[in-house]
């Protein structure tokens, strides 16, 4: 599985230095200074994830939402998410919860940086952030000689962090109104601070702590507030 | 775009192979071996009369004296401290009975394997409270219980004590 990690790392700074690398291959046709890039920002998109939406009213294992947000320099996107995730779950022999609050930061690369309505198609890396708590009540049992017993035990304070390869697409549907989804692939999980007689299993905003790495998808519904009229997308002719 | 497009495909792809399997490695059995104190290399045949265990009533009671160069015992699954008891004839004397006491502690660790598979406890950090046993006699190896799921026997399980006689 760290090859796997380490394939798609190499392959995303490839894909980061490639882009660059294009550029400045292309002959330089024209005589006039191609105009400056304008890096500053002109706008911030909130959205939300439908599918925990989905989950919490649909289902009864899973209550939570999450909150996005980027904010554009060009064709680099700066992003924070936060979130909120409770579950409900029952093993095989028992039962297990947990509830807790993660984020999310890092930078998306948009490679339709020429679409004049600025959809994007990016990719992009997060390093993810979470606190929660969890307890699991189950029936343990020994071949001979003692009593089935049932164990119940709990991390009250258990914090975390990994980082995510994301990929997706954001598209504008009306005026403010954008959707798009992301896909992640997630890494490198660690926690911190549970009881020894509990290994955490389930990390908000992550997963599975024991698969390495795991998969996420959100498909996501933003509202796009410009504080100031965004530059004209630049096309080199 | 399309080293993009690769990408994409290759995460849903590798997202295939992440269905963890039902192989539970955890147990509540003790392994210990009997080596000679002569030849550490050699196993001991050691004629037991019975052993008890702390937390239960029940004892392993052996007909006919049974000989062992080695045991699986479980441990306490409702306390964090074992005490074992060991009748066996004394290797000098054979008409006498040697008793020799182990306690040992240990963290139990639950972890889920999966929603399937359920809960399981993992039973680490073993280490001897008490013994009447000389230091010289008991040699630790490995301070988890763990069974090799894939195999079966004594020799699916983690070697934790030699007790040389």
């Amino acid at each position: 599985m760290r090859l796997t990690t380490r394939y798609f790392i190499s392959l995303f700074v490839i894909l980061l230095c490639g882009e660059s690398m294009l550029a400045q291959q292309k002959p330089q046709q024209k005589k006039e200074p191609a105009p400056k890039k304008d890096f500053s920002p002109a706008a911030i998109r909130f959205g939300t994830d439908l599918i925990d939406l989905g989950k919490t009213f649909g289902g009864k294992t899973f209550s939570g939402y999450e909150i996005n947000t980027d904010v554009g320099f060009a064709n680099y996107y700066l992003t924070a998410d936060v979130g909120s995730w409770a579950k409900n779950l029952s093993v095989n022999n028992g039962s297990y919860s947990n509830s807790g609050t993660y984020y999310r930061l890092g930078v998306d690369v948009n490679f339709l940086g020429k679409d004049p309505d600025r959809n994007m198609f990016f990719l992009g890396f997060r390093i993810g952030h979470s606190n929660f708590n969890e307890k699991l009540t189950y029936q343990a049992t020994s071949l001979q000689l003692f009593s089935p017993a049932t164990i119940t035990t709990s991390n009250p304070n258990v914090s975390g962090g990994w980082a995510e390869i994301t990929t997706g697409l954001r598209v504008k549907i009306w005026k403010g109104l954008w959707m798009g989804y992301t896909a992640r692939m997630k890494f490198s999980p660690s926690t911190k601070g549970n009881d020894p007689t509990m290994a955490p299993y389930d990390m908000p905003g992550y997963g599975l702590v024991q698969n390495k790495p795991w998969w996420g998808f959100n498909y996501q519904v933003f509202w796009k507030i410009n504080w100031k009229k965004e530059p004209p997308v630049l096309i080199k002719k | 775009m399309r080293v993009a497009l690769l990408f994409i495909i290759g995460a849903c792809v590798a997202g295939c192979f992440s269905e963890g399997d039902c192989l539970i490695s955890a147990t509540n059995y003790m392994h210990i071996q009997f080596k000679k104190k002569t030849n550490t290399a050699l196993d001991s045949a050691v004629a037991m009369t019975s052993i008890a265990v702390s937390g239960t009533d029940s004892i392993f009671v052996f007909k006919n004296d049974t000989t062992f160069h080695e045991i699986l015992i479980p441990v306490d699954i409702h306390n964090v401290s074992t005490t074992f008891v060991f009748a066996h004839q004394s290797l000098t004397d054979t008409s006498v009975t040697a008793m020799d006491t182990l306690q040992v502690g240990y963290i139990p660790q639950s972890k889920i394997i999966s929603k399937n598979c359920g809960a399981y406890t993992f039973y680490q950090n073993l280490k001897i409270l008490k013994t009447s046993l000389s230091a010289s006699q008991i040699k630790t190896f490995n301070t988890s219980l763990l069974k090799d799921p894939t195999s079966s026997g004594a020799a699916a399980y983690a070697i934790n004590y030699q007790i040389f006689y």
